[in-house]
């Protein structure tokens, strides 16, 4: 992913909730839809598409099965890379978000 | 609830899913097949399919670029080649048909050599005299020799579809000349909007609208006339070509747009 271009908000949304902790793909749809209060539910196909594209990139790998109730399912955890991406995400929105708030007046 | 059986039905079916991926997407549609809302459904349905048509490109191209482009032109061969088929047999010219037929026929088949070793003859036989445009028939043998099929395996169920679809047209078109024409012209524009919206999942069909755009482009025969260019600019309103070529320019412009996006979500940006 080239870090130039702006991340969309599914991968930015996968990208921080795996910074936490790794997660399955079911658990990690779970904590997006309650990190961002219920404002994004990724469809099931999105949420894959996302993985499947972070994990081709090298921003994610696949890590051993984790155990629970039922089979056991594929986690994913952040890379290295995957971090230095959020981070230069972040970054770039905190910019962003101080442009805006300047011209709103809240920077005091 | 029959919406929600065709949600889990689906997770089972599509193709392009590891058992792995099959058992996670099942789980994780489980919650919205139980939701009453029906639209939610239907979302999380159209995500299946794209995502679908998305890893049958992954795993089709390797992630390779370029092999994604040439599955894609050899795609658009394919189309292109039932329509000179179409227009050949509107004309009545029977043994140029015939090998536009073989053709799409071998084309559909998946097979790598064939189709490139009939597009000369086809340049010959079918672009000079049949009545189709000489610069489509040309067109038609450029994307078929740069094009690879699909996935890179013979595929006999599309070679019985193709068959079953030129015996239609060799029923139908030669009954039917003048509205032939127009229909090769508007089943054309239905084909490259379809591929357009799959082009969006899987960058092959976008690349392949974007090559049936350009070739329609190029053999229209009124471009190289200069009369119709002068009433172009001079007719105020403008006439049926210039909203033909409007049409026509704005389906290789959107084309290429969502297979060069298409390419870089799903295979990765160029380097």
């Amino acid at each position: 992913m080239s870090s130039s271009q702006p991340m969309r908000e599914p991968t930015f949304l996968v990208l921080a909730a795996l910074a936490r902790h790794p997660a399955h793909g079911y658990r990690l749809g779970k904590e997006i839809e309650e990190l961002s209060e219920g404002r994004v539910k990724l469809l099931a196909g999105t949420l894959y598409a996302v993985l499947d594209r972070l994990h081709r990139d090298g921003l994610v790998v696949q890590g051993d099965p984790e155990p629970g109730d039922g089979p056991p399912r594929r986690t994913y955890s952040i890379t290295a890379e995957g971090r230095v991406a959020l981070e230069h995400e972040v970054r770039r929105l905190q910019a962003s978000a101080a442009i805006g708030e300047l011209g709103l007046g809240w920077s005091g | 609830m029959r919406r929600g059986r065709l949600l889990q039905w689906s997770t089972r079916s599509l193709p392009g899913f590891d058992p792995e991926l099959r058992r996670e997407l099942s789980e994780s549609v489980t919650e919205a097949a139980r939701s009453g809302r029906c639209r939610d459904r239907s979302a999380e349905l159209v995500g299946l399919v794209g995502l679908s048509f998305t890893m049958q490109a992954r795993r089709g191209t390797g992630d390779d670029r370029v092999e994604t482009v040439r599955q894609g032109v050899r795609l658009a061969a394919l189309v292109v080649a039932a329509q000179v088929c179409a227009l050949a047999l509107a004309h009545g010219r029977l043994a140029a048909a015939a090998l536009a037929a073989g053709l799409c026929i071998a084309t559909a088949a998946g097979a790598r050599w064939v189709p490139v070793i009939l597009a000369g003859p086809v340049v010959v036989l079918v672009g000079f005299g049949s009545g189709v445009p000489l610069a489509m028939v040309a067109g038609l043998a450029m994307v078929t020799v740069i094009g690879t099929p699909h996935d890179g395996r013979r595929c006999w169920r599309g070679a019985c579809l193709a068959a079953v679809g030129v015996a239609g047209l060799a029923a139908v078109c030669p009954q039917l000349p003048a509205v032939t024409t127009v229909a090769v012209a508007a089943a054309g524009a239905v084909v490259v909007g379809a591929f357009l919206l799959l082009g969006w999942f899987d960058p092959r069909y976008a690349v392949a609208a974007t090559a049936i755009s350009a070739i329609r482009l190029v053999s229209t025969a009124q471009l190289a006339d200069f009369d119709v260019w002068a009433a172009l600019v001079s007719t105020s309103p403008p006439g049926g070509f210039f909203v033909r070529l409007t049409l026509m320019v704005f389906g290789v412009t959107t084309g290429w747009l969502v297979a060069s996006r298409a390419l870089d979500r799903c295979v990765g940006p160029a380097v």
